[in-house]
């Protein structure tokens, strides 16, 4: 059969790259793994805000039912202070405006991070839990629940965010990735290096071009979503500077990728392999509080988390720069190492 | 004649074991076509390759005009050198023109310089007609035309030639042999190839080669007169026979 001739040498070519079959084979499990990682657990340790504006008998069995709840850790405010929304470090600020009489009666505002959208629900949960297990008469007890922005967000603002840096990362990483071993297979590559190029103006001179391609990606992306689904962009000067840093690191990413792959084939599996664990550990899909206790730490090797993050709370909590300072710096530094990297292991010659 | 090339016990291993080139010796003097011939396998383009600065040589030494080649100063050497490979490895995506021009910027040349001398190898070898051609539109004799351009742009004085006729039809085959005389004159020039009646004609001194090593290295009548041989095609038989 001519058709079992094919499938048999392309069985072998495919298989006779032992680089790539680590690739290809570790990738279901490494993705099982971090999917099962991040869901691991009920959220534990949601860091919520306590105010209790009329502190009583009631409001105090409130507050401690809250606080004996695994799901939290309760920090007390005097007021709301949503500068500790903005930056990440609060959740969400549950109001507690209960009166002082026999019969508990007043409400109870649950006022959300809007970036948080996949733990609004526990949060929701805990409280209603809470009050229950305080009195059986909750009747009287209104809890409300709103997020803590000036933007009117819809849930689809929240998934916006990400795909802005996703996007600008699956289209760019795709690019990038295959730059340096298509020129391998071409011999154009080795031909630039027996001119005085150096590694240096290679590199550089790819992330450039594809640095404004990027750019462009970037915003097409970013308008498409403005004008299809009228999402909040908030401050727009961020929202810039934060695509900036996606493109640029996607760029690296790409060429660190394609610094060390030696086929195309091998380049562009790793570069799918890279896109799904960036996406994963941005935390769009399961929240941080419900992943396995160490996990978090490795959430944070992901650069994509600190855009996607940044993006979240420019573009619905109205995040200004000393909110997101930190995820840019982070960015820029994840930038820098991946084009050192591209650089330094650039091989001249081919294998 | 000054020595522009030497190579002292140079070796090159591949990371699966296998030697390419097997602790050789020779030089190369200005202004000479150096040939290096040898069956397939024996070594000839990766002794190109370690001399182009393409591939880092396992052991020996290469001096370039008496100083030691070594990583740090390999621009220096780059700067002087051209390079046409097997294949002919431009820019399909681009146009004659640009393929020079992207080729052409690395070196120190004054713009005015570098825009002539792309002129002049454009009607030089014939390529007027097709200079805003893409190169993957090109035929294979004016890609390798194309090909040489480009290791000609900054006006290098060795230029190594990996079979630079190869695939080529007769009369592409004849411009490429009168172009290499021409250049003669004031380049250095390394070439291999398969063609033996290119070898004999072109080179000032041989190098034949197998499994690595040198097994002659002379010019290339004193070869023919040691073997009794007709021709070099007559050498090469009969080294293989002795190797069998």
């Amino acid at each position: 059969m001519k058709l079992l001739t094919i499938a048999y040498y392309e069985l072998k070519r495919l298989i006779r790259d032992y680089r790539l079959i680590i690739i290809i084979i570790s990738q279901p499990i490494v993705i099982a793994l971090i999917v099962g990682l991040l869901s691991y657990q009920d959220p534990k340790d949601i860091q919520i805000g306590l105010i209790d504006k009329n502190p009583n008998n009631y409001s105090n069995q409130i507050s401690q039912e809250l606080k004996e709840n695994d799901k939290f850790q309760i920090k007390e405010y005097s007021k709301v202070d949503d500068e500790e929304i903005k930056n990440g470090r609060i959740r969400a600020f549950v109001i507690l405006d209960i009166d002082d009489v026999n019969v508990p009666r007043g409400q109870i505002e649950i006022l959300n991070d809007p970036a948080g959208e996949t733990i609004k629900f526990f949060v929701e949960g805990g409280v209603a839990k809470a009050v229950a297990d305080t009195n059986e008469k909750i009747e009287a007890i209104n809890i409300s629940t709103n997020d803590l922005t000036p933007f009117k967000i819809k849930h689809f603002d929240y998934f916006a965010s990400a795909m802005m840096v996703l996007l600008i990362l699956l289209v760019v990483i795709n690019l990038s990735s295959i730059s340096i071993t298509s020129e391998r297979i071409q011999g154009t590559f080795e031909r630039l290096f027996v001119t005085p190029y150096t590694k240096f103006d290679v590199i550089f001179g790819k992330a450039l071009a594809q640095f404004g391609i990027g750019i462009f990606v970037a915003f097409v992306g970013t308008l498409s979503l403005y004008l299809m689904f009228g999402i909040n962009i908030g401050n727009i000067g961020l929202i810039i500077l934060i695509n900036a840093l996606a493109v640029a690191t996607s760029v690296t990413l790409g060429l660190f990728i394609s610094s060390i792959t030696y086929t195309v084939v091998e380049s562009v599996e790793l570069a799918m392999y890279a896109f799904f664990i960036s996406v994963l550990t941005t935390g769009i899909i399961a929240p941080m509080e419900t992943a396995y206790k160490y996990f978090p730490y490795a959430m944070k090797i992901n650069p994509f988390y600190y855009a996607v993050d940044a993006s979240r709370r420019i573009n619905m909590a109205n995040a200004s720069w000393p909110d997101i300072s930190t995820n840019i710096y982070i960015l820029a530094a994840f930038l820098l190492c991946f084009l050192m990297l591209s650089i330094l292991l650039l091989r001249r010659e081919a294998k | 004649m000054q020595k522009v090339i030497e190579v002292k016990n140079l070796s090159k291993i591949f990371n699966n074991n296998t030697v390419a080139v097997n602790g050789i010796s020779f030089d190369v003097r200005e202004n000479e076509v150096f040939g290096l011939i040898g069956p397939n396998g024996s070594g000839k383009t990766t002794i190109q390759r370690m001399l182009a600065t393409i591939l880092e040589p396992t052991s020996g030494i290469i001096r370039y005009y008496g100083k030691e080649l070594s990583e740090t100063d390999a621009n220096r050497i780059r700067e002087v050198i051209g390079y046409v490979p097997q294949g002919a490895c431009l820019y399909g995506d681009l146009t004659v023109a640009e393929n020079l021009d992207i080729f052409s910027k690395p070196y120190r040349l004054e713009n005015s310089q570098r825009i002539k001398n792309i002129s002049n190898l454009i009607k030089n070898l014939g390529l007027e007609e097709r200079k805003n051609t893409l190169v993957k539109n090109l035929s294979g004799g004016l890609a390798k035309r194309a090909s040489i351009a480009i290791a000609l742009v900054h006006e290098p004085k060795i230029l190594f030639l990996d079979e630079a006729t190869m695939g080529l039809d007769p009369n592409s085959r004849y411009e490429i042999w009168k172009l290499t005389e021409d250049l003669k004159k004031k380049t250095t020039i390394v070439f291999t190839t398969h063609y033996m009646d290119e070898a004999e004609k072109l080179c000032d001194r041989l190098a034949i080669l197998s499994q690595g090593k040198i097994l002659e290295l002379d010019l290339p009548q004193k070869i023919l007169s040691k073997y009794q041989a007709k021709n070099l095609n007559e050498v090469i038989a009969q080294i293989i026979k002795k190797e069998k």
